[in-house]
């Protein structure tokens, strides 16, 4: 009975054993059946996919025959490729459906949507290389003789398709886990779940995530390049912002300027980019022109968000594949590849320098304190530069070579400058020390022209070539040793304080960590790091846009804010609500608003029509106001404010008329209010202090908080605010 | 009931082991090959032990000694081979690199299979040694920059095995066999990867001789493959019928113990049909013959039924009961296979073979052209 018992259990098991073994028991369509479809939409994507390749080629040689017969046909051709493309675009979308673990479809699927759009790494590397030496970005395009300005087809012909192969791209690189984009653990990658199947997408090992490295790097540059533009964040540059939103509140957050929105962006960016080199990084030029763009310096934030994520994310690809390069001797490739990676990771980088007032060191030039905050100063003697100590008359004989014959460079005693670094160099970082200090800005250090150390460096020996030029124009030449010690100070030493290093008695720097948000929105490098408004602040008693008229005598005195009170709510700082009441509504009567630039057009205009024209009388012009630093005409950026509509208002102009003579006049003094007082003391009779400015230190906190109003006139609009009623 | 639960036991963790451990051997054997790998009830030889070790037992002379070496390939490695020789002065420069890609060989992969073997057999004993790999390569684009991809799939088997003819003319064997295995699947690789730098440096090799050195190239994912070992039994049984024809079935790898798990067993059934047609007049020594053969066969318990059905037919002349020519032909999984066989003691052979990817018959051809030399004595 044992024994039969036996032979039937084991002659059972072997039954059900081989039948489960075989399959019978399962149905056709068991769940190995997704994965037989997923691979059959793949075959016929592929199918499609060379098939559109070949149409291309066949279009390509068309074309090069030139004739019109052959332009007709590679019509044709091209047009069979795109449905190609689209027919294997469709296959692999059902296959990313199908089976969600599968990476080939997300590859092929983002090798689709870029060949429907010609986009191929040719096409990228030339945009790049188009920026050598030129200014503009690549693909933002303004109208030169040798470029068609960009329009929103053409940048979405390369933002969309970019947009979806970086999302294709990121499934196979991202798994379960966040992956942190940088040191700081800032920037990262999201963990990956199809939402359907709560399964992590691309998985399936079939394609190396190290595949999708370097073009996730190149691709994620370009999406970072124009994310900025893609304001409803749909992936695509359209000419109806927000089209596919249906919360009003919402789209009227993500599009400020209505269905325009995304087309005056470009059209910002056009103008923006159009001063900018890309392979020399200069925030000088991009900041003014932004500033005629977007006066609101909380913009930038949201400029810099936008574009951070993927450039970091193209940063770190790239970063890695060129690390990986270097590990195996890859010099040819290498090289190859060399000169985008630094493009991207530069840009990426510098635009993360750009952060505004987040209390945080974001170019990496900060004291290493165990609690850092923003560094507060004041620029007491209103040379854009934070002098070190007042109290040092060590290099007072150096002045000279900072500042003569009309030209300002600082002076020697201020935090950074090359005489400073070499007279205090137990002050300062080493670039090693620095390194060791932001391990991750190893990676920045090349020889490329915006790598962070070389953006200091080059900064100072900038200064030295300054001091060698006032040398010789004031006939006093600078040693030649002091010169040479000075350019290996350069080399050598950072403009980085040591942690060890306090604000002495009498400093520009009055508290907080030096390098945390430690720039004026001022159009100047003021801790001379080679970056110009760089990791800039708004904080509370303290000039943010270097506008005031502090002084020297005020060191180691409370400064107060600026008071006054818009009486009108009209936004600007009436100067006399009596003589000169300004208009909610009528900007016409901006003329006697403090700072605005209508107001020194009306100077100007009244001194030519006073004195006559010729004359340049700029009396009370230069009563009122602050001439440029170091200019003796008119200043560009002025007169291109004074082109830009957004900045004056074409009405004004129209009833004005102003002349070229008037223009050039204005634009000679800045914004800044110089006068002791707020009235108008030509106009005998009048009472004097009558005016919105009732007190307080002008050009203190003298914005409203987020009324989103230039109430200064000085282009900017919320960059210096507090609490002034 | 305590045998009943180990029985019980033993099944569930050797088919639980199982769909982690993937499926066994594919080799045959040439003939199997070119009959639509089916043969289950008629192949006999050495190449039983691979396939059905019953074939083992029962009448053929009493020792032989078989050596065979093959290589195949198909169109698509000619077309990387065609495109590799216009540009292979490309790969070190991404630019050129990328406007040299063919899109026709976009995704596309190129296989290559070698088999060396040596057998042989004394009465209802045989040995045998034989490496079976495949391989495959790649140049394609991620989405933007050049990729490469290679692929190995190689067994190296040894196997000795015996069979027996038990009353009633059925037939039993039993075959014992080592594996080792050497296995990197299909991917991708790029710059990040060593295995991207392996493919690269060895594909810019100069080599002296051309075959070789192609070989060499194609062959490039053994220096990165996993290497599995393994062993296990395969067993089989047939039964010669009336008038020519015989059935069989066969038990592969039940057990393989192998990579730390079992390999999924495999059942074969099938049936065969040979006639002797005698010696052909005027030519004693000359025989013709022919063999059909219908199988079922169960490669993976994934497979849906309809492709697990395998048929073939062979004519064969024979001198002295030596072959001389073989012709085969045969369908596996709907797809046609097809071989000829030529020599005496020493032959060459071509094989055409091929395989699908995806539910239904014409999908994707997996197919391979095969060229071999064969010693048999």
């Amino acid at each position: 009975m044992k024994k039969n018992g036996l032979f039937w259990a084991a002659g059972g098991l072997a039954v059900v054993g081989a039948l489960i073994g075989c399959n019978l028991l399962e149905p056709l369509g068991s769940k190995h059946a997704n994965d037989q479809d997923y691979r059959e939409l793949l075959i016929k994507g592929n199918n499609a996919l060379s098939a559109g390749g070949v149409s291309d080629n066949s279009a390509k040689q068309a074309l090069k025959m030139g004739t019109t017969a052959d332009s007709t046909k590679a019509k044709t051709y091209f047009a069979t490729a795109t449905a190609h493309y689209d027919t294997a675009i469709s296959y692999y979308e059902r296959a990313m459906k199908r089976f969600p673990q599968g990476s080939e479809a997300y590859l092929f699927h983002s090798q689709a949507i870029v060949a429907l759009y010609h986009v191929d790494y040719t096409r990228i590397n030339d945009e790049f290389k188009k920026s050598d030496n030129n200014t503009g970005l690549p693909f933002i395009h303004d109208s030169t003789a040798t470029s068609i300005k960009s329009t929103v087809k053409s940048v979405d012909s390369i933002y969309h398709p970019v947009f979806i192969a970086v999302q294709d791209l990121g499934h196979i690189l991202r798994g379960r886990d966040t992956l942190w984009l940088d040191i700081q653990h800032s920037q990262y990658l999201t963990p990956d779940e199809d939402t359907a199947t709560k399964v992590d997408t691309a998985s399936d090992g079939r394609i190396s995530s190290s595949v999708a490295r370097l073009d996730l790097g190149i691709l994620s540059a370009v999406q970072g390049l124009l994310a900025a533009v893609d304001m409803d964040g749909n992936g695509r540059i359209d000419s109806v912002c927000g089209s596919g939103i249906t919360d009003a509140s919402l789209k009227a957050s993500l599009c400020p300027k209505g269905d325009s929105s995304e087309v005056s962006r470009l059209n910002d960016l056009i103008s923006i980019s159009s001063k900018l080199s890309f392979d020399s990084l200069d925030t000088k030029s991009f900041g003014s022109t932004a500033k005629d763009k977007s006066d609101n310096p909380n913009d930038i934030n949201s400029y810099v968000y936008s574009m951070q994520e993927p450039l970091t994310s193209a940063a770190f690809n790239l970063d890695s594949v060129r690390s990986s390069l270097k590990s195996h001797n890859q010099d040819s490739l290498a090289k190859n590849i060399a000169s985008t990676v630094t493009r991207v990771r530069d840009l990426a980088n510098f635009v993360g320098y750009m952060q505004y007032n987040d209390l945080a060191d974001d170019d990496f030039d900060r004291q290493d304190v165990g609690s850092p905050s923003p560094m507060l100063w004041h620029d007491y003697d209103r040379n854009h530069h934070i002098r070190f100590n007042y109290g040092d008359p060590t290099l007072d004989g150096y002045a000279k070579y900072m500042d003569s014959a009309g030209y300002h460079f600082g002076h020697p005693g201020d935090i950074g400058n090359p005489f400073h670094r070499h007279a205090f160099p137990n002050l300062y970082l080493s670039y090693g020390e620095l390194i060791k200090l932001h391990p991750n800005l190893d990676t920045v250090v090349d020889a490329s022209q915006s790598g962070r150390i070389h953006l200091m460096q080059k900064r100072c020996n900038v200064l030295v070539d300054s001091a060698v030029f006032l040398g010789g124009l004031i006939n006093i030449p600078l040693p030649a040793d002091t010169i040479a010690a000075l350019r290996k100070t350069c080399a050598t030493t950072s403009s980085v304080l040591k942690p060890t290093v306090t604000p002495p008695a009498a400093s520009d720097w009055v508290s907080g960590t030096a390098g945390v948000d430690e720039e004026l929105l001022d159009n100047f490098d003021n801790d001379n790091d080679g970056i110009t408004d760089e990791d800039a602040r708004n904080q509370r008693g303290y000039d943010d846009d270097n506008d005031s008229p502090i002084k020297l005598s005020m060191i180691n005195t409370v400064i107060p804010p600026m008071q006054w009170r818009d009486a009108n709510g009209n936004g600007c700082i009436d100067m006399d609500t009596l003589a000169h009441p300004t208009n909610a509504t009528d900007s016409l009567k901006r003329e006697f608003c403090i700072g605005t630039l209508e107001h020194r057009l009306y100077l100007a205009h009244w001194s030519v029509t006073t004195f006559g024209p010729g004359t340049n009388r700029v009396d009370s012009l230069a009563y009122y106001y602050q001439p440029f630093s170091g200019e003796s005409s008119a200043n560009t950026d002025c007169k291109n404010a004074f082109d830009n509509p957004q900045r004056l208002d074409p009405a004004f102009r129209a009833k004005f008329k102003p002349t070229t003579e008037e223009r050039d006049l204005a634009c000679q003094f800045q914004s800044i209010w110089n006068s002791p007082v707020a009235g108008y003391p030509k106009e005998a009779g009048k009472k004097l202090l009558n005016s919105e400015w009732t007190g307080g230190t002008f050009g203190v906190d003298e914005e409203t908080c987020g009324d989103k109003i230039d109430n200064d006139g000085d282009g900017w609009v919320d960059e210096d605010c507090g609490d002034h009623q | 009931m305590k045998p009943l639960c180990l029985a019980a036991a033993f099944t569930t963790l050797l088919f639980a082991s199982a769909l982690a451990g993937g499926g066994g051997p594919q080799y045959r054997g040439m003939m199997v090959d070119a009959m639509g790998r089916s043969g289950t009830a008629s192949i006999t030889g050495p190449s039983a032990l691979y396939f059905n070790p019953a074939g083992l037992a029962g009448p053929k002379k009493s020792y032989g000694v078989e050596a065979v070496a093959e290589m195949g390939f198909n169109g698509v490695l000619l077309d990387y081979a065609d495109w590799a020789n216009k540009n292979s002065a490309y790969l070190n420069n991404l630019d050129s690199a990328l406007a040299h890609i063919d899109p026709v060989l976009e995704n596309e992969w190129a296989p290559y299979s070698s088999n060396y073997m040596l057998q042989g057999y004394f009465e209802e004993y045989a040995f045998s040694v034989v490496r079976d790999a495949h391989y495959s390569m790649t140049f394609s684009k991620a989405t933007l920059t050049p990729v490469i991809g290679a692929s190995i799939f190689s067994d190296m088997q040894i196997s000795a095995g015996r069979g027996y003819v038990l009353p009633d003319n059925w037939r039993v064997g039993i075959a014992y066999k080592f594996l080792y295995r050497q296995r990197a699947d299909e991917k991708l690789y790029g710059l990040n990867d060593d295995e991207y730098y392996q493919i690269k440096d060895t594909w810019g090799k100069k080599s002296s001789n051309a075959l070789i050195g192609g070989i060499d190239k194609i062959t490039v994912a053994s220096k990165f493959a996993d290497d599995q070992y393994g062993f296990g039994v395969n067993l089989g049984v047939s039964r010669p019928l009336p008038y020519g024809f015989t059935v069989a079935a066969s038990v592969l790898d039940l057990p393989t113990v192998f990579n730390g798990g079992f390999f999924v067993p495999q059942l074969n059934l099938g049936g065969s049909y040979a006639k002797d047609f005698g010696p052909t007049p005027g030519i004693e020594a000359l025989h013709f013959n022919v063999l059909v053969n219908l199988d079922w066969q169960c490669l993976l318990p994934d497979d849906p039924w309809f492709k697990q059905w395998k048929g073939g037919l062979a004519v064969n002349s024979q001198i002295h009961n030596r072959d001389v020519i073989s012709l085969a032909t045969g369908l596996n999984d709907g797809y046609p296979t097809f071989g000829a066989r030529a020599g005496y003691f020493l032959y060459a052979y071509y094989l055409y073979t091929a395989e699908e990817t995806g539910n239904y018959p014409g999908q994707r051809k997996l197919n391979y052209h095969r060229f071999g030399v064969d010693f048999n004595f």
